[in-house]
């Protein structure tokens, strides 16, 4: 019999799986696809924007009385978010893909977007962390042509325009691969191969100046990608780094692999294309979970269960015309208004965010969910990440901060109950 | 053709987001350009493909190998394999199919057609020549996997041979054993039954199944994909409905049963929905058996270091690994669990000349994981046919089914030799059942390999024979050299004749084995009804193993109330003195059946049973006279006229003069028995039932390099028993019981035997 049955295969559900497994659980994780993390940068996002106000938090950590009061930082605190992140980093340096932390543990650090805007993060991955914009150290922007969705000059010209010194150079395909169509993906495949990096540190050594550093998009090798850091670096001599793509974002499969690789050696199983499609409850507790196949459903047992499905943009939730808004799994209480006029404000980019992306899961101190009075739905269900009512992760940017403290406080939970 | 239906996929395909982790798993797109990724053929292109629009877009499609690994990744649930193979169909409705790909759906037809003369087909299929043919006519790629066609007889055949030794039980289950299983991998099923066996289970296997359809799916056939799949409806739902799990070993046909028929056909009437819900893959099988505390672990080690990889047909299944799981539990086995996304093949994909490299590339990450488990990796594990073809392809190492892995885990499997060994003891039943008292009568090479099997599973075995034989048995006991080595055999009673057996045996013996020769069949039955009159014991079962004809029948007159089995042995056996053998080939052909006896002869079925049981490949037949007969046929081929010229058969078959005589002899015999209504049958790899209108009317430049063939293969330099009578110097020898036996058949239809008669 399982201890805990994690159902989402996103950061949230890969975090929990894994911190359980390491407190000596028996753990499986179950999802309908692989997770967001593919469409994600893969940086750790804490809180950028707290309040309803287009200028970035310099601290992650402040300004947060301007969240609901129902927001998942109150109940955990500043310095229990930092202790999990820390273990989180722990875990990305042991996993041979080592995550920053700018040097003030009270600083968010702000990267290049892939259109050139600056996003404050609090960890990223070391190729990203070097993008850091803070000292103003010149840029040479490159890219390719017949790469999709990164144009080294417009990405130059808006951190130019913000004071970052910035200039770009395009590349043909040909240094990265001989394809005629490539994604990046492919194109970081392309780059495992070490005949291949020369061929790019010798282009791109010929474009940089002295005391520039070169941003690249981030498909600098998907295997390999120590190596291809290593060997770009030594041929021109300059500090490289990564600047996230669109979907398929490549350090966002470079984390679920090291990750996925971790769960496998510590025995979790992680089941991708299973999808919930029912469950039963005897009395107030989960018994099992049932997900679909090609025939029967096969049903999934479990001590516990954690929900780490993800809000509307992972599929934890949806919706349809009448204005109905549901929980995919348990049809667990929503947080949600059963109006769609209440969903959205008029305005798209509206700074104080859209109701429905707030709105979710909501759950008492044990992150276990409750209803409208405040009562735990099923004593053996837990909830993490994006679907937890309270936060508006996309606004606040605070999504994997939120999914990784949230996550690793719900298996401590259930693990002390 | 039906209409290809796309309304159930018109829903999935609104939640693309477009977010491309499909093409970024996509093992095709991965290694060609000539696959753009499951979102620009599928979701993206089919706003093209709604109703009313022309022309497929997009022919690239067709380079899709239908792996699912885009269905299982997809985070939003969109059935992007099904609107590829839909796609596809279209292309095939709007312009045709070549020759190739109906060849290539046609597994079926093409595994019967095969089976008729395996190793013939075989030969044509593999060799050199006809791959470079294949691939310039018809674009078969030359060093593509293709199978081989069971030499040992099709499952079927196993069937029947087995029908009678086979578990009965309350516990029934229904096995869908797929094409590859009934021609090309019988001992798939074997070790199948074996498995379901071993766990109380009843297997039946409808003989009116058929195949899945999913080569013809996958090659854009819908229509004849369609009747494949009613007919199957048709057959098993019934047992579906009645309650019986329908479970099946290849995994891809589990699935186009379960969903891919029903799905791409847009079948849901009840039985195609009663037969979705019943079909089990084994091990999800089996693994609900655990769940119910209910799997057996009798298990010897395995000390085995086993890359194990779950096809994408299974892992569509979507139930996890379950084979996976239950190997695990096997002591001493490192099950060492493959990450790679596809093998390549992806069913007849890699087949195919223009994507054989595609799917070659695609399987590198496989091989590359095999080649990783280290130097000592003796198999893989793969629980799909066309995968295991090419990992072994791709990894020079075989590749193994994982129901093979836990037969042999529970004892009863040779990995190596993919056989079933010795007896596996399924229940208390059978194995009490099927302990015989026996007395084998002649201890030459025959009587010698009978009591040698039967006594290594445990059989009581008395061997009459001469003096020489019985010294040398109470000496050092018999010496048995088959293909595992040499063993020694002493727990069979050695006699000196009849009258000693019985003075000997401390019950009634319930079979009696004859194995002298032909021309002592006489004296030997004499003795025999006097020791019984002597003893007062009671008649035991007969069976005759010797060659020729008219041995059962003076059997029969000499004990009127004896059960007479007839027995036809097809293993060359050498003897290397008294009471030593040796197996030049080790096929243990065995033909039974029942000359005289009730119709439900319980000693007949414990017959078959006992020497199934002790490693022989028994086939019973319904006609006892035409398995004799057709021995004849094989015993009286390159025999006398060997002996009469003193040559070795490839000698005298060098000249076509000699062949002809052959041929003519063979024609006589063919007309006496058709005359006396005696039918020829295919027997352990002579086709005689198949090859007799041939050899009947065929001009001789046809037949002649076929007989050449066969008879060099079979025989070699190795002298027929005529001529080793005849230079041994005995006085007598079987001619008379060969092709004597013709021309006394012929006298008594009334049918000509010149040639018969001269030799």
């Amino acid at each position: 019999m399982l201890d805990l049955l994690v159902i989402g295969a996103g950061l949230t559900g890969l975090t929990a799986a894994l911190r359980a497994a390491e407190s000596g659980l028996k753990v499986k994780v179950i999802a309908k696809g692989l997770g967001s993390l593919h469409w994600s940068a893969a940086t750790v996002d804490v809180m950028g924007y707290p309040a309803p106000s287009p200028v970035a938090a310099k601290n992650p950590w402040e300004g947060w009385q301007s969240l609901p009061a129902a927001h998942p930082y109150h109940r955990l605190g500043a310095k229990r978010i930092k202790a999990d992140l820390d273990a989180f980093q722990a875990w990305t340096v042991a996993l041979g893909l080592p995550y920053a932390a700018n040097a003030d543990p009270d600083r968010n650090t702000l990267l290049p977007s892939p259109v050139g805007a600056f996003r404050p993060v609090y960890l990223a991955p070391k190729a990203q962390f070097a993008g850091d914009v803070a000292s103003r150290q010149p840029m040479l922007i490159a890219g390719f042509d017949g790469v999709r969705d990164f144009y080294p000059q417009l990405l130059a010209d808006n951190l130019a325009a913000q004071g970052q010194p910035a200039r770009s150079v395009l590349l043909p395909q040909i240094t990265l691969t001989d394809r005629h169509d490539a994604n990046t993906v492919h194109l970081a495949e392309a780059l495992d191969d070490p005949a291949r990096q020369t061929a790019l540190g010798v282009a791109l050594k010929s474009a940089v100046q002295p005391g520039e550093r070169i941003g690249l998009p981030a498909i600098l090798g998907l295997r390999a990608h120590t190596q291809v850091m290593e060997a770009l670096t030594r041929i021109t001599g300059a500090t490289i780094f990564e600047i996230p793509t669109l979907t398929p974002s490549v350090p966002g499969v470079r984390l679920t692999a090291a990750l996925r690789t971790r769960l496998d050696q510590v025995g979790v199983r992680v089941e991708a294309g299973m999808e919930a499609i029912g469950f039963n409850a005897t009395g107030d507790a989960i018994e099992w979970v049932e997900t679909s196949t090609s025939s029967r459903p096969i049903r999934h047992r479990a001590r516990n269960f954690l929900l780490a499905t993800g809000g509307v943009l992972g599929g934890g939730f949806s919706s349809d015309h009448t204005g109905r808004f549901w929980e995919v799994v348990f049809q667990l209480p929503l947080t949600t208004p059963q109006d769609r006029g209440q969903w959205f404000r008029p305005q798209f980019f509206d700074p104080a965010g859209q109701p429905v992306f707030s709105t979710g899961v909501a759950v008492n101190e044990r992150w276990q969910p409750v209803d409208a009075d405040g009562k735990i739905v099923y004593r053996n269900l837990w909830a993490a990440g994006g679907l937890l009512a309270g936060a508006d992760p996309i606004q606040e940017r605070s999504l994997e901060g939120l999914a990784i403290s949230t996550a690793m406080a719900a298996v401590e939970s259930l693990t002390t109950r | 053709m039906a209409p290809i239906a796309w309304e159930s996929v018109d829903h999935s395909l609104d939640e693309c987001i477009k977010c491309n982790i499909c093409t970024s798993y996509c093992p095709v797109a991965a290694v060609t350009d000539l696959f753009p990724g499951p979102k620009y053929v599928g979701p993206q292109a089919q706003r093209f493909r709604e109703n009313g629009q022309p022309h497929s877009p997009d022919h690239s499609v067709d380079y899709c190998s239908g792996c699912r690994v885009c269905n299982e990744v997809c985070p939003t649930g969109v059935k992007i394999a099904e609107l590829n193979a839909r796609a596809r169909a279209e292309i095939v409705a709007e312009h045709g199919l070549p020759l190739r790909n109906r060849l290539l759906g046609r597994n079926e037809t093409l595994g019967k057609l095969g089976s008729i003369a395996p190793g013939l087909a075989n030969f044509a299929l593999q060799n050199g020549l006809s791959r470079v043919l294949a691939e310039k006519i018809m674009g078969i790629a030359r060093e593509a996997p293709l199978p081989t066609w069971s030499t040992t007889g099709t499952f079927q055949d196993w069937l029947r041979a087995s029908a009678r030794t086979r578990l009965k039980s309350d516990k029934k289950v229904v096995y869908f054993h797929g094409c590859a299983t009934m021609y090309y991998e019988p001992f798939i099923g074997r070790a199948t039954v074996a498995v379901l066996e071993h766990h109380g289970y009843e297997v039946i296997v409808p003989t009116t199944q058929n195949c899945c359809g999913l080569p013809l799916l996958s090659n854009g056939e819908f229509g004849a994909a369609e009747k494949y799949h009613k007919n199957n409806v048709a057959h098993l739902s019934s047992y579906a409905r009645a309650g019986f799990p329908i479970i099946g070993t290849s995994t891809s046909c589990t699935l186009t049963l379960q969903e891919e028929a029903p799905e791409l056909l847009d079948l849901h009437d009840e039985g195609s929905d009663a037969l979705k819900m019943a079909t089990w893959d084994l091990f999800e099988w089996l693994r609900e058996l655990h769940e119910k505390g209910e799997f057996r672990t009798d298990f010897k080690p395995l000390n085995l270091v086993l890359p194990y990889h779950a096809p994408c047909q299974m892992r569509a299944h979507r139930v996890g690994k379950p084979a996976l799981e239950l190997m695990a539990l096997i002591p001493g086995l490192d099950v060492r669990e493959s990450h790679a996304r596809c093998c390549g093949i992806a069913g007849t994909y890699g087949y195919k000349q223009e994507k054989y490299q595609i799917a070659m590339d695609v399987g590198e990450e496989l091989f590359d994981f095999v080649g990783e488990q280290g130097t000592d990796v003796r198999y893989s594990a793969c629980d799909s046919e066309t995968c295991r073809w090419q990992l072994e392809h791709g990894t020079h190492l075989p590749s193994r089914h994982p129901v093979e892995i836990l037969a042999a885990a529970y004892g009863f499997y040779d990995l190596d030799k993919r056989e079933l060994i010795s007896a596996y003891t399924v229940n208390d039943h059978r194995s009490t059942t099927m302990s015989l008292n026996t007395l084998i009568i002649g201890a030459g090479a025959i009587g010698c390999l009978a009591g040698a099997k039967l006594a290594l599973t445990g059989q009581t075995v008395t061997l009459a024979g001469r003096a020489s034989f019985v010294q040398a048995m109470r000496e050092r006991g018999l010496s048995y050299t088959d293909e595992t080595g040499q063993h020694i055999v002493r727990n069979i009673r050695p006699a000196g004749s009849i009258d000693e057996a019985f003075a000997r045996a401390e019950s009634a013996f319930d079979l009696a084995v004859l194995t002298v020769k032909s021309y002592d069949t006489t004296a030997a039955l004499a003795e025999l009804s006097d020791a019984l009159a002597s003893t007062g014991a009671p008649a035991p079962a007969l069976l005759s193993m010797q060659n020729g004809v008219g041995n059962e029948d003076a059997i029969a007159a000499v004990l009127p109330a004896a059960t007479v089995i007839a027995g036809s042995i097809t293993t060359p056996v050498s003897m290397q003195g008294p009471g030593a053998i040796r197996v030049d080939k080790p096929r243990y052909g065995l033909g039974l059946g029942l000359w005289r006896g009730p119709a439900e002869s319980a000693l007949f079925a414990e017959s078959v049973a006992t020497f199934t049981n002790a490693g022989f490949a028994v086939k019973t037949f319904a006609s006892a006279p035409g398995m004799k007969w057709t021995k004849l046929l094989m015993n009286m081929m390159g025999n006398a006229i060997v002996a009469i010229l003193g040559e070795t058969p490839e000698q005298v078959f060098a000249d076509s003069r000699m062949v002809d005589l052959e041929i003519a002899a063979w024609r006589e015999a063919l007309a006496v028995m058709d005359k006396a209504g005696i039918p020829a049958l295919n027997i352990d790899g002579y086709p005689f039932a198949t090859l007799a209108p041939l050899i009947r009317t065929a001009p001789g430049f046809l037949i002649r390099p076929v007989l050449r063939a066969q008879i060099g293969g079979a025989r070699g330099g190795k002298l027929p028993s005529l001529a080793i009578d005849l230079q041994s110097g005995k006085p007598r020898s079987e001619v008379f019981w060969l092709n004597g036996a013709v021309v006394d058949k012929g006298k008594a239809a009334g049918v000509p035997t010149p040639v018969n008669r001269l030799l």
